[in-house]
């Protein structure tokens, strides 16, 4: 059987303790205009009003606010003893446009434990690497700017 | 995937509110700080799991107590506090979820360093996530623990020299048992488990019963009234027949304190006589599997200790089940 640690970070990691980080959580997916490469391209804007969060990602427009999470999340980083840190080759995500969605399904599936460890060496734990108590939800669906077209030329 | 690889932000003031313009926004309306998200060169992050928790469980790790996933290959996997067990399900959802190590909350966002204007300030977008792993309460999976000591119950000291068969510590046992350390010590305890030498055992029924005759003869030779029975004595008698560890576990599943003490201040207890007569009706019906119910009861009445008085309702105790055939 495997035992598989979820620990804090060792003080030679982190000086300064596990960092907060925020969710933004949104409706859909996020799509590449024009198919090129998504890895460290332009989002939006996130813009604040009085009451609550505005973001603007190609041409939607999305409201929403800053709420406290139910329940905390942590960010785990997966780690093993033995060999250095590193992560599988990157994998561009499916596009999908950030188009209106159904409500949002939770499914539910059982995590078998060949899911969460490395195969090849037995030393695999989790190190919280983030705790998540914030987050800034979009529960709208996404509305499209129309755009005024020119009179003239 | 360090942080310092954030991209380099080019989006100017006038790029931002050109957007806000678009989007048919008053600025009047906005806080004066905005923030460009840009996704990370590595988004996709796969070294990264979210893993939804409790206010309690977060407090243990931040604590340094134990938190463990625990599970054979292709069990379903159980995260382990101190005290409780877990599944872990993995949540879907149609929504995206944008991680991001640094955002200005809008309680920051009113001041920035110019009078006029807008700041910007750039923030990346370290991982997006479709599904994230749940936690929900659940019992422990100790089923397995008896088959595992029935692999090699105690049988007497006198055995042990060639015993080879495999023994577990604690530590073992939480190795192979998707449980947390609580709730394996309240499985072995009620599978009447003793610890010895460092290893969990059960006892072999036959053996348990040649240890309670033992201290049953012990009390009636010495003439110990059956409610001031010295735990004292019965160790220090017996202890040669039978380990300290056994005699002392046996003594306490079939006693219970009385609150007083003999003069040199050993504690004294008394029978529990349902547990003893449960015991007992076990003994006598474990060879038959079966009895005629007028016999069992004779025979069960004869058998217990002087003073006690048996009650079927005390079958309820044990593992003991009665039949309408019998």
């Amino acid at each position: 059987m495997v035992q598989i640690l979820i620990r804090m970070p060792t003080s030679e990691d982190s000086k300064s303790g596990v960092p907060d980080w925020a969710v933004v959580e949104l409706q859909g997916d996020l799509e590449s205009k024009s198919g090129q490469e998504m890895h460290g391209s332009f989002v939006g804007d996130l813009h604040y009003t009085k009451k609550g969060a505005i973001l603007i990602i190609g041409h939607h427009i999305l409201f929403g606010k800053t709420v406290d999470v139910d329940k905390p999340f942590i960010v785990l980083r997966k780690k093993n003893s033995l060999t250095e840190h590193h992560h599988e080759a990157n994998m561009l995500r499916s596009q999908k446009s950030l188009e209106h969605t159904q409500e949002e399904e939770a499914s539910e599936v059982s995590v078998s434990i060949e899911n969460l460890y490395d195969k090849h060496n037995y030393s695999t734990y989790y190190e919280v690497h983030a705790i998540v108590r914030k987050k800034i939800l979009f529960k709208t669906r996404p509305k499209p700017i129309v755009t005024n077209v020119p009179k003239k030329l | 995937m360090t942080m310092g690889t954030l991209i380099l932000a080019c989006r100017t003031e006038e790029d931002v509110r050109r957007l806000l313009h678009l989007a048919k926004l008053d600025e009047e309306d906005l806080k004066p700080v905005v923030q460009s998200f840009y996704l990370a060169q590595d988004f996709t992050r796969e070294d990264l799991k979210l893993m939804e928790v409790t206010p309690d469980i977060l407090n243990q790790i931040l604590e340094g107590e134990r938190v463990i996933i625990r599970g054979d290959k292709s069990d379903p996997a159980v995260l382990c506090t101190d005290t409780q067990t877990y599944d872990i399900k993995e949540a879907g959802t149609s929504n995206s979820l944008l991680l991001l190590p640094s955002v200005v909350w809008p309680d920051e966002a009113e001041t920035n360093d110019k009078d006029d204007g807008i700041t910007i300030a750039s923030q990346e977008v370290a991982g997006i996530f479709h599904n994230y792993l749940e936690l929900h309460l659940c019992r422990p999976r100790v089923q397995k623990l008896r088959y595992l000591m029935e692999e090699n119950l105690y049988t007497g000291k006198e055995y042990e020299a060639d015993n080879v068969d495999v023994k577990y510590t604690f530590e073992d046992l939480l190795n192979v048992i998707q449980a947390s350390p609580k709730e394996l010590q309240t499985a072995l305890r009620e599978l009447q488990a003793c610890c010895i030498d460092g290893f969990w055992r059960m006892l072999d029924f036959d053996y348990q019963f040649s240890v309670f005759n033992h201290i049953v003869n012990l009390v009636d030779s010495n003439s110990w009234p059956s409610d001031g029975i010295p735990l004292q004595a019965v160790l220090d008698t017996l202890e040669d027949l039978i380990p300290r560890k056994i005699l002392e576990e046996c003594f306490h599943w079939y006693t219970e304190p009385v609150g007083r003490t003999t003069p040199e201040g050993y504690d004294l207890y008394r029978w529990n006589e349902d547990k003893i007569c449960a015991f007992l009706g076990e003994v006598i019906l474990r060879p038959t599997g079966k009895f005629n119910l007028e016999e069992f009861l004779y025979t069960w009445q004869s058998t217990v200790p002087e003073g006690i008085t048996t009650n079927l309702n005390q079958l309820k105790v044990g593992n003991l089940a009665l039949s309408s055939t019998d």
